[in-house]
């Protein structure tokens, strides 16, 4: 096996100890790091070195690390999940940046995400979203037959589409209103798509378009920084979408 | 604070600002007949003053703009107050003129009581000038004027920019055929308003 070439980082990460702290930025040097390292990795191994000297590590969140359940994420040189398209922040390569580069790591900022150390924020907000309308109703017992409900194949891709939607919150965090707008529609179209959504088709768009509001995001000002991050993707078709869903439901008396 | 959906907000500024496009167009309408000289002018303004319609229309816009100005400062406010802090490096993936409505808004605004104050005040209000075309092309004789008008009028472009396909997203029409028409037309409108009123006033500036 050849030889690897390494790379020397020096990283201004966001400290904090504790939701009520100012926090700081602290600059930490980092060398031999491996182009071949995901990012949350090459925050492992400069953890480790913090706890050989006897420093607190860096604060992160992660839990799959390959890509899928939206646990981590914070921003890197401006960017949610950094500058890769379609990439979370574990699934981010450290051959993206360059040798001798210095990398601003910051939380996600929005009110309603209080960061509750370093790079870790509470996303509770979005689940309190979720439970206000991201259900259906379902016969409980056994399985219904495959094919009892039919739905047209375009609409269960189109919904998949916006199914994919990982909750990781970047968002809410590359927009300049820190609205949860893509979140938020990705789920009401998802399920604005399919049959089994239909019972709560209206209650469910004006009660998450509440939600979204009583949690404190701001609105969608259709600037479309969010799809640009979106790990998954997710099209901004999904907000006009929504907006078309809510004022449906208005139109309906809802 | 409200826990309503801000769709609810949005469709105002939305709804408003369409009209208020309507009014940007008609106005330039009648600013073209400041190149068919005094008289055609006079008679335009006079005839425009004396029609019922128009009195009623100005009524609404009036209304609208007040509409659309609360509702914006309310907006940016709200949506200012959602991000508590700052990010200390950001590297926004959106362009700078749909980030900064709220600054565009301003200038436009200021810009606004400027023109009422110069035209709108002495020739409806006070009455001091009756010829209309001599005070709009004596007040183009000021180069700064002028300048000013232009600015405003490129801020305004980018402002429209942005609100015109804006717009048609917070209706919920986002369309795979339509959309990107609906994008060439925002740029159509945003340099057409604003060249063609530059165009008259540089006219107005240089010619008249």
């Amino acid at each position: 096996m050849s030889e690897k070439k390494t790379m020397r980082l020096t990283l201004k990460v966001w400290r904090q100890n504790g939701p009520q702290d100012q926090g700081r930025f602290e600059t930490y040097e980092l060398d031999n790091v491996n182009p071949d390292w995901s990012f949350l990795e090459m925050l492992d191994i400069l953890n480790m070195k913090l706890v050989r000297e006897g420093k607190e590590p860096i604060a992160f969140e992660s839990d799959c690390r390959e890509g899928i359940c939206g646990t981590c994420g914070f921003v890197i040189n401006g960017r949610a999940h950094g500058h890769l398209h379609k990439t979370t922040v574990c699934q981010l390569h450290m051959r993206h940046f360059k040798d001798g580069e210095t990398i601003v790591i910051e939380p996600f900022r929005a009110t309603a995400f209080p960061v509750l150390k370093d790079l870790i924020i509470d996303r509770s907000a979005m689940d309190f979203i979720l439970k206000r309308g991201g259900y259906i109703s379902v016969n409980v017992g056994s399985a219904p037959d495959a094919n009892t409900i039919p739905v047209p194949k375009h609409n269960s891709d189109r919904a998949f589409d916006f199914a994919t939607c990982i909750g990781c919150g970047a968002c809410i965090a590359a927009c300049p209103n820190a609205s949860a707008a893509l979140f938020v529609s990705a789920k009401i179209t998802h399920l604005a798509l399919l049959p089994q959504g239909h019972p709560e088709r209206e209650k469910r768009v004006d009660e998450m378009l509440t939600a979204m509001e009583e949690q404190g995001f701001g609105g969608c000002s259709n600037t479309y920084a969010c799809e640009v991050e979106c790990p998954k993707g997710i099209s901004i078709t999904g907000i006009a979408r929504a907006n078309l869903e809510y004022w449906r439901a208005k139109l309906k008396g809802n | 604070m409200s826990a309503k959906p801000y769709l609810l907000r949005k469709i105002i500024s939305a709804l408003t600002g369409l009209f208020l496009i309507l009014f940007l167009i008609v106005h330039l309408y009648d600013n073209i007949f400041l190149f068919f000289g005094e008289e055609a002018f006079n008679t335009k303004a006079k005839e425009l003053l004396s029609n019922p319609f128009i009195r009623v229309v100005e009524v609404l816009l009036f209304l609208s703009l007040i509409f659309h100005i609360g509702y914006g400062i309310y907006i940016t406010v709200k949506n200012k107050k959602a991000r508590n802090v700052p990010y200390k490096k950001i590297d926004w993936q959106t362009p700078f003129y749909k980030r900064m409505m709220w600054l565009s808004g301003t200038v436009i605004f200021l810009f606004l009581v400027i023109h009422l104050q110069s035209f709108l005040v002495p020739y409806r209000i006070t009455g001091e000038a009756d010829n209309l075309y001599q005070l709009v092309v004596l007040t183009f004789k000021n180069p700064f004027y002028t300048g000013f008008y232009i600015i405003a009028f490129i801020f305004l472009g980018f402002h429209l920019l942005h609100a015109w396909e804006s717009a048609f997203q917070t209706f919920g029409f986002n369309h795979p055929v339509f959309t990107p028409i609906i994008k060439i037309i925002g740029w159509v409108l945003a340099i057409g308003i604003t060249v063609g009123y530059s165009v008259v006033a540089i006219v107005a500036y240089l010619i008249l």
